[in-house]
């Protein structure tokens, strides 16, 4: 099966280098660099036939970034696509176990949690908190209980790429994925994975209290255009 | 007349103006603000009316009718250019992706090309 790594990107600096040498460590070597409008735009010094970068002009959001790299992963093929962050807090490993369930067509999208037994995790208490509370409003939005929420490490096979189509650009798309999975009751899985903060992941990443804008990103999505 | 009424009844003019020139919106939309600045401007001639039909209604002062109606003429203002924004963001998305996923293929053709 052809799997194909898609990770946004938005001005990141050296750490992205390691994760993709970490990706090739592992045997992934198709990666799609999704370059979502950075300034300046996103160079990779060793360009070879597994990486392609493909680039908005403008900064879109993460949804719409992951998005648009399922969307160059199915043109070239991909069976299945794992979404993976460009800042280093996510393990290459754990890309095994998860696409695990797909190869054995055992679910349809398996999602990492970094919540139950074998996660490993530095999360802090605040953010913790944070995303316990993420998972029961995720519950009431879309009647699904994950033991994690907003985590961005997952595998998709074709049948549920197919069924991704976006309208959060921005992190709420964690949310609106669950939705998805719901309305097309397509098979999903928890697997546990390890997340680790660093230093400069927690200066990329999705900050805390983000948490509220995502609130009202899915919220008032409700008033649909 | 007052100045502040000369003052209110020029800007009022001026939207209209600015309004039926400029932009091109539904018919529907032409007659609501039509109807709302004939509204203002009877208001601001005769400003008792408003004090009139505060009693009616049973708020005390016509002032207070007022920003009470501005208050949910605001809020639908916000709902209705929210949800223009997303209609502009979700094109605006369709069209980088588009454009990404063109120039993607152009330099795999330029580069297929050249080896």
């Amino acid at each position: 099966m052809l799997v194909f790594i898609v990770i946004p990107v938005y001005n990141e600096g050296a750490p992205l280098f390691e994760v993709i040498s970490d990706l090739k460590t592992q045997g992934f070597h198709n990666i799609i660099l999704v370059d979502d409008g950075s300034d300046p735009p996103l160079r990779y010094p060793a360009l070879d036939d597994g990486i392609f970068i493909i680039r908005h002009p403008v900064n879109m959001g993460q949804g719409a970034a992951l998005e648009t790299g399922m969307k160059l992963a199915i043109k070239k093929g991909a069976d299945v696509v794992v979404h993976f962050d460009a800042d280093g807090q996510h393990s290459a490993v754990d890309i095994h176990q998860l696409t695990a369930p797909l190869f054995e067509n055992r679910a349809d999208i398996v999602l990492g949690s970094r919540f139950m037994e074998k996660s490993e995790t530095n999360i802090s208490r605040l953010r913790k908190i944070l995303v316990h509370g993420a998972r029961y409003f995720n519950k009431c939005m879309t009647g699904l209980l994950l033991t994690d929420a907003h985590n961005g490490l997952r595998a998709i096979n074709k049948k549920a790429m197919s069924k991704m189509n976006f309208t959060q650009n921005r992190m709420a798309h964690a949310t609106e994925i669950l939705t998805i999975i719901k309305k097309n009751n397509l098979r999903w899985k928890e697997v546990p994975v390890s997340v680790w903060y660093t230093a400069y992941s927690k200066t990329k990443g999705q900050k805390p209290f983000q948490i509220i804008n995502i609130f009202f990103d899915i919220v008032l999505k409700k008033l649909k255009p | 007349m007052n100045i502040i009424q000369i003052v209110l009844l020029s800007s009022l003019g001026f939207i209209f103006v600015l309004y039926f020139t400029w932009f091109r919106n539904a018919s529907y939309d032409k007659m609501i603000l039509l109807i709302l600045l004939i509204t203002g401007g009877v208001f601001v001639i005769n400003p008792e009316l408003t004090n009139k039909m505060a009693r009616w209604v049973g708020v005390g002062r016509g002032a207070d009718l007022l920003l009470y109606l501005s208050i949910v003429g605001f809020s639908f203002l916000f709902i209705l250019f929210y949800s223009k924004i997303r209609r502009m963001e979700y094109t605006l998305t369709e069209l980088t992706r588009n454009q990404a996923l063109l120039e993607q293929q152009l330099k795999e053709t330029q580069s297929n090309e050249k080896s």
